[in-house]
């Protein structure tokens, strides 16, 4: 391992990328740390896949550069880079056998049978295919394809492994174990791993760094934590988790909501107001709280692990409030019934809206 | 069985006896002693096979037949699948049209195109021989290697290649380990079922080849002087061929209807 100072491993400056008159990229800036477990996350069309694409070498950008260890590689094809991808569907070779696939990158860089022979077992072992060596790819299930795919390109030690939309091909279960498992993976080898997802879940499941991206740009990165609780626009609350928008207008610092006045600084704007379902409380009598609006219950759903009301307030707008069933069972509320919803004011927050 | 469905049955087995009967006989016939060809077959016999491998015409047309077979093989399978390649690189919409393109030749009554070929060949003063054979079946054989190869490689996954290309293939590493390995069953059935067109072809042969003889012609010439079992006996060994050629290929090409 090379240098252990703070340079990030992996480091794209100013790189765009169009489809004749489409923009796929707007010019675009990305840091990745050594170590880090990055997920491009984002709406289909939002340039994910480009910008992977663009990283694996697959794709060149229009302008911009790529570097990796400081080392400038846009110009390098993705043969010669220290970085390897799992493909979306895995592009595993049907006319060889797993080990064959695991073995193919380093009998391509010329390591000889019984040199490459220990570093293939040893990965076949690690992603507990061991047993399946001599399966071709049609004979194993969705789950045992991506082993072997995640095998092929690990065996290679990339300096990045990248990974376009790892778990969509699986179902449900499978893909909650595999979620895990990659974490795993990750802390075990160490290693910098950039997955491409338009899943938020599985976005916060498997990585430290979030960047959510929309037409072509990133337009917030962090941690999952900072852009669950802070989400840097409407876009962003509404792509992560569940949210309330409640669109207001910020006039002098202040913006109104039914009776409450919320100090915001900023330009007068177009603003909204983003709560989560879970942060607000429902009242029969008027509670003392940062914010509180009247309105009526619109409609009761039952979710499984909690209870979803609609509550339709003062200022016609409609939102979503997620509590626990034991707050159903007092009795005073039901459909039709009169409410107030309140929430602090750190639970919310004032964002521009895209 | 009902009066109806025995009535289909007995339909059925006369259309085949039919068209298979003529094949039947010609094989009959060149291992019965009677030479005229007729019935009865006489005793058996391997005298009709003897007459013509005694013949130095047979041998011409063995080589010659062989020459153009195998060349037309060769250049078909070499050829088609380049232009497969090509057409594949060319997109969805344009591929198509190629390929419709240059599958015409095959519809086309083969009067016709021997005809278009000859007059093409005298225009230009190419002189007629194994120069003008040969790219003049490749017009029509070539379309059956396009055709099976485009389609096999339509319906790659692309991240096939990605993957090799990520693993560190160069091109023609991609090519030799992923391409070449998943095309060859497709490639060999389609370049055996162009050999066996090309042996088959006797109308744009015998426009093309000026001099010489193939099996074909050669059948033709020998019904115009004698009409001895021997000509039977070159059919059975045409028939051969190109049913073995055939089979062969439609195993590998997994042909199904």
């Amino acid at each position: 391992m090379p240098s252990t100072n703070d340079a990030p491993l992996l480091r794209l400056t100013g790189v765009t990328k169009a489809f004749g008159s489409q923009t796929a990229l707007q010019p675009l800036d990305l840091s990745v740390a050594r170590g880090d477990f990055l997920a491009l996350l984002g709406p289909s069309g939002c340039g994910k896949t480009t910008l992977l694409r663009i990283i694996g070498g697959f794709l060149s950008p229009d302008k911009g550069t790529v570097e990796i260890d400081g080392r400038d590689i846009t110009a390098i094809g993705p043969e010669h880079r220290p970085i390897n991808m799992v493909f979306q569907g895995y592009g595993l070779f049907p006319h060889m056998t797993v080990r064959e696939n695991v073995g193919y990158g380093l009998k391509i860089a010329g390591h000889a049978r019984d040199k490459r022979e220990p570093q293939v077992n040893a990965m076949l072992e690690m992603m507990h295919i061991a047993t399946l060596a001599d399966r071709l790819p049609g004979e194993l299930s969705g789950g045992q394809q991506q082993r072997v795919a995640l095998a092929r390109a690990l065996v290679m030690k990339p300096s990045v492994l990248l990974l376009d939309e790892p778990l969509a091909a699986l179902d449900l279960q499978l893909r909650k174990s595999m979620q895990s498992e990659l974490r795993n993976l990750h802390r075990e080898i160490g290693g910098t791993f950039i997955c491409v997802t338009h899943d938020q879940s599985e976005a916060i499941g498997l990585a430290n760094r979030i960047a959510v991206m929309n037409a072509g740009r990133i337009v917030q990165e962090g941690t999952p934590e900072d852009i669950y609780k802070r989400p840097a626009n409407t876009f962003v609350a509404g792509f992560i988790g569940d949210s309330n928008i409640l669109p207001l207008m910020r006039r002098s610092g202040v913006c109104t909501l039914a009776s409450n006045s919320i100090a915001s600084d900023g330009p007068d704007a177009q603003v909204a107001m983003m709560v989560r379902p879970t942060d607000i409380q429902l009242s029969e009598i008027k509670p003392t709280a940062d914010i509180c609006v009247p309105g009526q219950v619109a409609d009761i759903v039952f979710m499984g692990d909690h209870v979803k009301f609609v509550v339709v307030i003062e200022t016609g707008d409609t939102l979503a409030v997620h509590r626990p069933h034991a707050e159903c069972d007092t009795g005073w509320i039901g459909r039709g019934v009169p409410v107030f919803a309140s929430w602090s004011r750190n639970d919310s927050h004032v964002l521009d809206r895209t | 069985m009902t009066a109806r469905s025995l009535g289909w049955s007995i339909f059925g087995t006369l259309m085949v006896a039919f068209l298979v009967a003529p094949l039947v006989l010609v094989v009959a016939f060149s291992f019965g002693e009677n030479p005229h060809a007729t019935l009865p077959f006489g005793e058996p016999t391997l005298k009709w096979y003897r007459k013509l491998f005694a013949g130095d015409e047979f041998w011409n047309a063995l080589y010659n037949s062989a020459v153009i077979t195998l060349s037309v093989g060769l250049l078909s399978a070499v050829l088609g699948t380049a232009a497969a390649f090509g057409f594949v690189a060319l997109g969805k919409r344009l591929s198509e049209a190629g390929v419709r393109l240059v599958s015409l030749p095959v519809m086309l009554p083969p009067l016709v195109l021997a005809l278009a070929l000859a007059s093409a060949f005298s225009a230009t003063r190419i002189p007629l021989g194994f120069g003008t054979v040969v790219p003049s079946h490749l017009v029509f054989t070539q379309p059956f290697v396009i055709l099976v190869i485009y389609a096999r490689l339509a319906a790659f996954d692309h991240a096939l290649f990605d993957s090799a290309r990520d693993l560190g293939a160069s091109r023609a590493q991609i090519f030799l380990t992923i391409t070449l390995p998943l095309i060859a069953p497709s490639l060999i059935g389609a370049t055996l079922l162009a050999m066996a067109v090309s042996l088959d072809d006797f109308v744009i042969t015998f426009f093309t080849i000026g001099g010489g003889m193939t099996f074909s012609t050669l059948i033709w010439g020998m019904l115009r002087t004698s009409l001895d079992p021997s000509i039977n006996a070159l059919g059975t060994l045409v028939l051969a061929a190109t049913l073995g050629l055939s089979i062969v290929a439609l195993k590998l090409t997994n042909y199904r209807g």
